[in-house]
């Protein structure tokens, strides 16, 4: 026999177990009395409007700490993706930098009564990010995703010569549904456009993701609806930005394991942090398959990750983890941009931007400390 | 049985408790932190106990918290996007509790390396003890799938457990 069984019951058991079986049925008890139907919006939906309204008043005061340009261009952006409810501390940067072509275009999918509007647009060697929100009278867009990651979601891009061109995903993107006004913000986040400077591009956004719990089996679903929402215009300069690649090349020991710092990589969307170690490589076992394990490094990165609700993946502050210090501030992770793929042995570790790329230290844990720059 | 279809919940929480701690851990290996295992622990109960007069067959009981609960467990996942890694604090409180590290990094094994698809089978299987066949009916799949799955992630396993008997 195996010890999956013993294993499995290594998991130990809270002491408030019950109690959470009980909440559940008082719940469901509740509701059946009440012969109410139970919407998953009805859930925090107070806190929700609470955020809501704290993010409005800190937007209200950041605006006046800006300069007039910058304030101009950041309120042809949705305010919701200057808020924390957008899980992209680089796309929060990057709006009140000023970065970013805006579009403002808009676009009606009259089948699904769906108002989509384009935001904005942001490019550079490694990924696009494209900002757009989309609203809705009739339909309820809770459960709808633009998942591109995993979802049957697409985004594709034609050419000047009618070529289209398929961009994959890079990490996750970010998205948020506000309850009130049945509206999504979607940070979506796929391969670079730059090479299309200049040019007369289509962006096309096939199909929308439905997540959701069917009311009759229970069953957790997932669905689709075919559609195509397209954005056509010129890509233009203030779009691009560029990405300056530092070679660092230094060892650090953490856990045991040696890590080697190759490079930093400086955007104005993020900062990157490429490292290689003795367990960040592919496998490879007996029959050809590839596999990945989970470094000791990327356990500590991921230590203080923490998933909120309402915000998505944010950082723990209670936890330690892996973090870069610059101009002797605190840089934080970006949760959401996870799984994004370097060369076989590498493993990228993906910040926000830093204050002074001539001064950054990678902090692992509290006792390791590497400066990158000097 | 009768007095929880009924709508009775006393009755419904006491067979409920008989399985609460199979459906917390079958959570738990899903999304991997005790807060979200409690969280679909909460959402089982809540969905059962709605859905429980649809319980044609009460023998089925257990086997139908089991589906529920994976697709809880699935459905958390995706509401909170993507797949959550292992918190090292778990780690740690396994490892201590039973000064066994390698059999802690077995487990985490289990939770890493496995696909949702795999962990359904596999936790079926060797935790709860069911038959291909019951499997393949829960989960509304071809025993030849179920076996297939089944084999695919006992190889990924044992490649990572050296020396542990994976086969019954």
């Amino acid at each position: 026999m195996n010890n999956i069984k013993q294993e499995v019951e290594k998991i130990t058991i809270p002491k408030d177990l019950h109690e959470r079986a009980k909440l559940g049925v008082k719940q469901a008890k509740v509701e059946k009395k009440e012969g109410q139907k139970r919407s998953i919006t009805k859930k925090g939906t107070v806190y929700k409007r609470l955020s809501i309204t704290a993010a409005a008043c800190l937007l209200a005061w950041s605006t006046f700490t800006f300069t007039p340009v910058v304030a101009a261009i950041q309120e042809m952006y949705d305010r919701i993706f200057s808020t924390q409810h957008i899980d992209d501390t680089g796309v929060r940067t990057a709006i009140s930098n000023g970065n970013g072509q805006a579009l403002d275009q808009t676009f009606y999918d009259e089948k699904n009564d769906i108002t989509v509007n384009f935001e904005g647009v942001m490019t550079d060697d490694k990924e696009t990010k494209l900002l757009l929100t989309f609203q809705s009278e009739q339909t309820d867009l809770e459960n709808y995703f633009l998942d591109i990651f995993e979802g049957a979601t697409k985004i594709s891009l034609h050419d000047e010569s009618g070529q289209k061109i398929p961009l994959p995903n890079v990490g996750w993107g970010s998205r948020y549904y506000d309850s009130n006004e049945n509206k999504v913000a979607e940070a979506l986040s796929f391969a670079p456009i730059k090479e299309f400077a200049g040019q007369n591009i289509t962006l096309e956004i096939e199909n929308i993701t439905i997540y959701r719990d069917d009311e009759e089996s229970g069953e957790f679903k997932v669905e689709s609806i075919e559609t195509v929402w397209p954005l056509s215009f010129t890509l233009d300069q203030s779009a691009i930005s560029d990405r300056e690649t530092l070679e660092v090349n230094k060892e650090f020991e953490f856990e045991g394991k040696t890590y080697t710092i190759k490079q930093v990589e400086f955007s104005a969307l993020e900062t990157r942090v490429v490292v290689a170690g003795e367990d960040t490589k592919i496998q490879t076992d007996e029959t050809g398959m590839k596999y990945r394990i989970m470094s000791k490094l990327e356990h500590q990165f991921l230590n203080a990750r923490k998933i909120d609700k309402e915000d998505g993946y944010i950082v723990d502050e209670k936890k330690s983890g892996v973090f870069l210090k610059s101009a002797g501030e605190r840089v934080d992770p970006i949760f959401s941009k996870g799984e994004v793929e370097g060369a076989d042995d590498e493993y990228i570790m993906i910040f926000s931007q830093v204050k002074d790329r001539d001064d950054v230290v990678l902090e692992v844990g509290k006792d390791i400390a590497v400066s990158l720059t000097k | 049985m009768k007095k929880a279809q009924k709508g009775d919940d006393k009755a419904f929480l006491k067979l409920f408790q008989q399985y609460e701690e199979d459906i917390y851990r079958m959570a738990y290996v899903y999304v991997k932190n005790e807060s979200d295992a409690l969280d679909v622990v909460q959402e089982v109960a809540y969905r059962s106990f709605s859905k429980i007069e649809t319980l044609k067959s009460p023998e089925f009981f257990k086997s139908w918290l089991l589906r529920i609960t994976i697709t809880c467990a699935i459905d958390l996942m995706r509401k909170n996007k993507k797949v959550v890694h292992l918190n090292p604090d778990y780690q740690e409180k396994i490892g201590l509790e039973d000064g066994d590290l390698s059999l802690s990094i077995t487990l985490q094994e289990l939770l890493e390396r496995l696909t949702e698809h795999e962990k359904s089978i596999v936790m079926l299987r060797f935790y709860e003890g069911y038959s291909f066949r019951e499997i393949g009916e829960m989960l509304h799949m071809p025993l030849g799938s179920v076996k297939s799955v089944l084999y695919r992630a006992l190889e990924k396993l044992r490649k990572q457990c050296k020396g542990a008997d994976f086969y019954e």
